[in-house]
């Protein structure tokens, strides 16, 4: 399967993914029917994500795009998770718009998607450093956007849900940074060299640590903390594609392919 | 941040800000094997017997709590902003940046003794993983040596180059037999691999696949004459050694399990009594 047929699988899997958050907006007691319909779309996209490891013969997880195509599908994920959860009627629908707006990137942004895997990223960790951390990614866009809801809102109550999404998100992306890290021993010869990514991954990670502390202690009033998982977000952009834009990312050791 | 916070913070820090400007960034061997686990013990011994004595003080009770905690990590974060923007600085060797991590450190410690909330397992792994970890990388920095060599094949090397150029014994004598490369169509390299052996032994290395020579160090094959490929004629080998590198590993794996936990319980009912 060749990235040629991506445009076909992510207009399948978007309109369903758009039907079920329309279903679970304008139908709220056909639960199942708007789950079934992610589900579908999630399905679709999974297919096609398959399809191309395959054909690479190795994992779509290289460049640019193809992590955006795994963000698309984790966004998804996460959002039907949050959905089947807590029931947000509105989160599917924000999820597809992430999703589909990923793809889109994808489509607009053609980019090289050979076989080729360099030497240092021939790992064992490869898969799950970088699964843990479109995971994360997908669950804290999902703790974004009931942030930004709770400070449109000016209630509180999306908190208890941005904890245990907040929680799940951070434990996933330690789990990303300590894989990451052993890595770096094995390849690079130490566990820690604040290379920029490094660097604006120990940034997030603290800003997610903060929010659960001052949650814990109860030492802020909800907007700060909203405030706190907005800021936290946008410094995990910077981590996964933003910090490529600044001039210290030219000495980065995470620039696999120069053309994305 | 309260008052009681401020009071201890902010001269730390204003003192580590003083002497970065006199003396600039630190000169880490100065840390060296001893200093460096005197100072990690005297710390933790030091903190453990100020906790026991005088436990009930608000100013131990501050600098254990979770405001101390989070008012750190923003410390971090904004410590961290300098060595995003500009790694060149080596901002992360510099006393203001080592000041914070040693009030973090005190955080953690303080946090581990006095902790007696709910999810002890959760609590303890997360708090001393990350503790044990950022000692071992901290402290261990000053012990960590990294030197390099370009090696011709079929010859033999018995010392290498440290980041200042200087030559290093490395206390045996390393032979590289043969080196091997292949590449895709594009002539991206596929996987390049060296045949080497010293004391007697042989080992291949590949990128991700260092020789562990001893418990403290590792061989890594890093390069090759790019414009020749297969056809290099030397190749380049890395040789680490870092003695605090299970010490890492350990607080790595605690940490580890514990954001497991994170992620296998997420947010449960009821305070950490975090203070």
């Amino acid at each position: 399967m060749s990235w040629d047929s991506f445009g076909y699988f992510a207009v399948v899997s978007m309109v369903l993914a758009l039907a079920g958050a329309l279903v679970a907006l304008c139908r709220p007691n056909r639960t199942r029917t708007a789950c079934w319909l992610t589900l579908g779309g999630i399905a679709a996209l999974a297919c096609f994500v398959v399809g191309f490891w395959v054909t690479l013969g190795r994992p779509p997880m290289r460049t640019m795009g193809e992590t955006r195509l795994w963000y698309s599908l984790c966004v998804l994920i996460a959002g039907l998770l949050v959905y089947r959860r807590w029931r947000f009627r509105w989160v599917l629908l924000f999820t597809t718009v992430m999703a589909s707006v990923f793809c889109l990137v994808n489509l607009l942004k053609p980019e090289i998607h050979d076989a080729t895997l360099v030497p240092a990223l021939q790992s064992v960790f490869f898969v799950p450093h970088v699964v843990a951390y479109m995971f994360a990614y997908g669950i804290l866009a999902c703790a974004f956007l009931l942030a930004v809801a709770g400070v449109a809102d000016r209630r509180h109550s999306y908190l208890e849900s941005i904890d245990n999404l907040v929680y799940i998100g951070t434990g996933l992306l330690f789990v990303g940074l300590l894989t990451g890290s052993v890595w770096a021993k094995q390849a690079w010869g130490d566990f820690w060299s604040w290379d920029p990514k490094e660097t604006w991954a120990a940034i997030t990670a603290a800003g997610y640590l903060a929010y659960i502390h001052l949650r814990l202690t109860g030492a802020a009033r909800s907007r700060w903390l909203y405030a706190v998982v907005i800021v936290s977000f946008l410094l995990l952009q910077m981590c996964w594609y933003g910090y490529k834009y600044l001039p210290a990312a030219e000495t980065s050791l995470h620039l696999y392919n120069m053309t994305n | 941040m309260g008052k009681r916070l401020a009071y201890i913070f902010i001269p730390v820090l204003l003192a580590a800000a003083l002497l970065q400007i006199v003396f600039g960034n630190p000169d880490l061997r100065a840390f060296a094997f001893p200093v460096n686990v005197a100072i990690l013990l005297a710390l933790a011994g030091g903190l453990y017997v100020l906790n026991r004595e005088r436990g009930d003080s608000r100013t131990v009770a501050a600098l254990a709590s979770g405001t101390a905690g989070v008012t750190l990590m923003a410390l971090t974060a904004v410590g961290s902003l300098p060595i995003a923007f500009c790694p060149e600085a080596a901002w992360q060797q510099s006393w203001v940046f080592g000041a914070v991590l040693l009030l973090l450190m005190t955080n953690l410690l303080l946090a581990v003794f006095r902790y007696r909330g709910r999810f002890r397992w959760r609590f303890h792994l997360n708090h001393i993983g990350l503790l044990v970890l950022t000692a071992a990388l901290a402290f261990g920095a000053a012990d960590m040596e990294r030197l390099r060599a370009a090696v011709n094949i079929g010859e033999r090397i018995d010392c290498a180059y440290d980041e200042a150029g200087m030559p290093r014994a490395l206390g045996y004598t390393l032979r590289v037999e043969k080196f091997e490369a292949s590449f895709y169509a594009n002539n991206a390299p596929a996987d390049f691999r060296a045949v080497v052996s010293a004391d007697g032994r042989s080992r291949t290395l590949r990128v991700n696949h260092p020789w562990h020579k001893s418990w403290k160090e590792d061989i890594y094959l890093t390069g090759y004459d790019a414009t020749a490929g297969s056809a290099s004629e030397y190749c380049i080998l890395e040789f680490v050694v870092q003695p605090w590198k299970y010490v890492a590993l350990g607080g790595l794996l605690a940490f580890l399990a514990g954001a497991l936990l994170m992620i296998w319980g997420g947010k449960k009912n009821g305070k950490h009594e975090l203070g």
